[in-house]
């Protein structure tokens, strides 16, 4: 039932998509119909998905497809978290995105809304595929539409660039995944995942499905070294599809690992979490300390999601070994923490993404140097934006905190690891993720601070706007789900328990029986109650405040700000992103390739200039590139131009076979 | 939460707020007794607390609405850190809110 109504909202997508065809030009119908109709559909995905956590898993049929291989479906307790996720974000991403297409964003309109809604419906598909055919067409489905919703403003060359690069790795990432379903399918190639599943896998075999699948989905995770297109594509796509696709394109390739490590292989081996961990903690720091020296606001976000993936890939490691080491509540405690991260992520990455919407539409700028004071002017943006911020630094009462607490305490209890090696080890991974948690808190102050606070670094910032009406709504929307799910851990983690218990056969299960106190851990000494903290906390300060208006004789004055004596303070004194930045270039100096451009001291102009660069792509990336242009401009030999020559290519190739064959 | 708990949980909320001042004074006075100067009172913090309950505030004027409430959630949650931690009485019915030690251990 719940899984015919899923199949239903996605077709509504793809009808959206299509009807914005109709009227291709106009914003009127596409953003304030049928970008609200979609949010409407996302929000009752969001509720269709909510109910069937309790269900057990539901399998459908689709007679649509080639002849002999139908669309298998499948709603499980897997699917329904990622679909709720979908949902969730998507209503907040499509209501902002009825307020944010404007004219002369390149693309029409309604062409947008086709790529858009076909991306949102190619997700929905992903994670009900049943079937490695299903999959594939969804992932390709979502893989190609995003890449037109990337070059949405496809005049400008590096926008170009940056589609093409998203493109190429996708599409490696692709043939990995295909590969490993190849290898999963154990010779009868029957695609579907239920003979996946039946399959006796050697260990080999096994070990090189997982290595294809977390190799095709890192890279589109964006895992390191896999990362490259992800801070090129982000800050090049529209603010709303920027969201969509970290928030929830990045999580349908953790869905992917999960699916085929924990339901299709089955009975994952416990080193292969460790390279797992290795890989996440690594992608957390190198995401983290790239986002600390970014200078542009939506690549600094890229980088963030980054780290986030970094995050959630070493609660999936460690998952991976508890399980294989057949400690299931602690596996089922890692796991609870990987997906609340995925949750998490998806409504606070989304929330910045859009909140840098707003701002460029408001002042046409990325560049956090031109930025500055907005919140005086966009008073709605800033406040709900810090609603994000807040939440990603990891700060209670909000989400953020909750699944990074949940994965420190997942790593405490890894003294129990009957392998002394790795028992020794563990405990560098959890200071690693303490020491993303505090760099990510850093990037977030400088994030906020150099975008809302402070003085204005640009005279035209005073002309900017606030977002509008729908705009807001879809900011609150987002802000309000980082709220809930920091307020309702417990709830929450009611729900995901019966997919742990699916995928796991353990659960996390509730020590404490109030609503509000969440003990997760097996010796129940730990707990947290956001709840208390936010009500005794606001108690406190409202006692506080009425002290202070008790004692206090309440003058205040507004001055010019102390400037110690210099008479002419102005913006530029501010601390500036890359200012703010140094410290981290500095101590991690290993990791960045700076260039910098130093003045002479006789200019009479002088300008400074320093470009951080990723050492990975200038090492692998750029060698690997050109080794595949030059083995191309080798083939190019046999391409002459002439058809005289195509014909006789052909005529030597069916002579060869012919020969092979007789 | 038993009648007692609470008074236990109240106390050490105001004994926490009246004596942070102290302890800043008597690190002034350390430091002034290491230097070979005369210190200054135990109580000089509080004396200063209340000489800016006299003074008028001054707000830059680019100053946000932010900047206003910063200084109420900061003293907000540090208070509620010192709610929190067992200093005078154990098992405060706050301390439930973060890592409990659960009744059966």
């Amino acid at each position: 039932m719940n899984l015919s109504f899923c199949i239903v909202l996605l077709a509504a997508w793809g009808a959206i998509g299509i009807a914005g065809l109709a009227r291709a030009r106009s914003i009127e119908f596409v953003g304030r119909l049928l970008f609200p109709l979609g949010a409407l559909v996302g929000f009752a995905l969001a509720l269709c998905a909510l109910t069937s956590f309790a269900l057990p898993p539901e399998q459908l049929v689709l007679p649509i497809g080639l002849p002999d291989l139908p669309f298998h479906l499948r709603l499980d307790a897997l699917s329904s978290v990622f679909l709720m996720l979908l949902g969730i974000t998507s209503t907040g991403v499509s209501l902002f995105a009825a307020g944010y297409f404007r004219k002369g964003e390149g693309t029409p309109p309604g062409l947008l809304c086709l790529q858009y809604h076909l991306f949102l419906a190619g997700m929905g598909l992903v994670l009900l595929a049943d079937d490695a055919y299903s999959f594939m067409v969804g992932w390709e489905t979502m893989a190609i539409s995003s890449y037109f919703l990337v070059v949405s403003q496809h005049r400008l060359p590096e926008i170009r660039r940056a589609g093409f690069l998203y493109f190429v790795m996708a599409h490696v990432g692709a043939l990995c995944i295909l590969l490993s379903f190849g290898v999963l399918q154990g010779g009868d190639w029957q695609l579907t995942f239920d003979s996946m599943r039946g399959t006796e896998l050697t260990p080999f075999t096994a070990s090189l499905a997982f290595f294809l699948a977390l190799t095709g989905f890192g890279a589109k995770a964006g895992l390191v070294p896999l990362h490259v297109w992800l801070p090129e594509a982000h800050p090049a796509a529209p603010s709303p599809v920027s969201a969509l696709m970290s928030g929830v394109m990045l999580k349908t390739a953790v869905y992917g690992v999960l699916r085929v490590t924990f339901d299709l292989i089955g009975d994952p081996a416990w080193w292969w979490g460790l390279i797992a961990l290795a890989l996440g903690l690594f992608s957390a720091f190198y995401g983290v300390i790239f986002a600390a020296v970014q200078t542009d606001m939506k690549r600094l976000l890229a980088w963030s999601s980054i780290e986030n993936i970094g995050v959630i890939f070493t609660g999936f490691g460690l998952t991976v070994i508890f399980q294989g080491l057949g400690m299931g509540a602690l596996a089922a405690l890692a796991l609870i923490a990987t997906l609340y991260h995925c949750l998490n992520h998806a409504v606070m990455k989304s929330l910045l993404f859009l909140g840098t919407g707003a701002v460029l539409h408001a002042t046409g700028q990325r560049n956090l140097g031109r930025l500055g004071g907005l919140i005086h002017r966009m008073p709605w943006v800033a406040w709900l934006t810090l609603v994000g911020v807040l939440a990603i630094a990891g700060l209670p009462p909000l989400n953020g905190f909750v699944s990074e607490w949940l994965l420190l305490q997942s790593f405490l209890f890894t003294d129990e690891v009957p392998r002394p090696f790795v028992n020794m080890l563990l405990p560098v991974g959890a200071a690693v993720v303490a020491l993303c948690a505090a760099l990510a808190g850093y990037v977030m102050v400088k994030f906020f601070g150099v975008i809302f606070l402070g003085q204005p670094r640009e005279a035209a910032l005073a002309d900017a706007h606030d977002a509008s009406l729908l705009e807001r709504i879809g900011l609150g929307w987002l802000a309000f789900a980082c709220i809930a799910l920091g307020l309702l851990p417990v709830q929450v983690i009611g729900l995901l328990d019966a997919t742990s218990f699916e995928l796991l056969g353990a659960t996390l299960g509730q020590r404490a029986t109030e609503w509000w106190l969440l003990a997760p851990t097996p010796t129940g000494a730990a707990s947290y109650g956001p709840f208390a903290f936010l009500v005794v906390a606001a108690l406190i300060i409202t006692a506080t405040l009425y002290a202070v208006s008790r004692l206090y004789h309440r003058r205040v004055r507004r001055g010019p700000a102390w400037d110690c004596g210099f008479a002419r303070l102005d913006s530029r004194m501010q601390d500036t992103a890359e200012g703010f930045g140094q410290p981290i270039r500095h101590i991690f100096a290993g990791f960045f390739a700076v260039e910098r451009e130093l003045p002479v001291p006789d200019d009479l102009a002088p300008r400074y200039r320093v470009t951080v660069s990723d050492r990975i792509w200038r090492g692998a990336y750029e060698p690997l590139g050109g080794l595949v242009s030059r083995v191309a401009d080798l083939f190019a030999v046999l391409q002459r131009g002439r058809i005289a020559a195509y014909l006789l290519f052909s005529f030597v190739t069916l002579l060869v076979l012919l020969a092979l064959v007789l | 939460m038993s009648t007692f708990g609470l008074l236990a949980q109240v106390l050490e909320i105001i004994a926490a707020v009246l004596a942070a001042p102290l302890l800043l004074g008597w690190v002034n006075q350390c430091r002034a007794w290491l230097q070979n100067r005369s210190a200054p009172s135990l109580l000089q913090p509080w004396r200063g607390i209340r000489k800016l309950f006299h003074k008028d505030a001054v707000l830059a004027e680019n100053a946000s609405a932010l900047f206003r409430t910063a200084p109420y959630v900061v003293f907000g949650t540090m208070v509620l850190a010192a709610a929190i931690i067992p200093s005078m009485a154990m098992h405060l019915p706050l301390s439930i809110a973060a890592d409990w030690q659960s009744p059966r251990c």
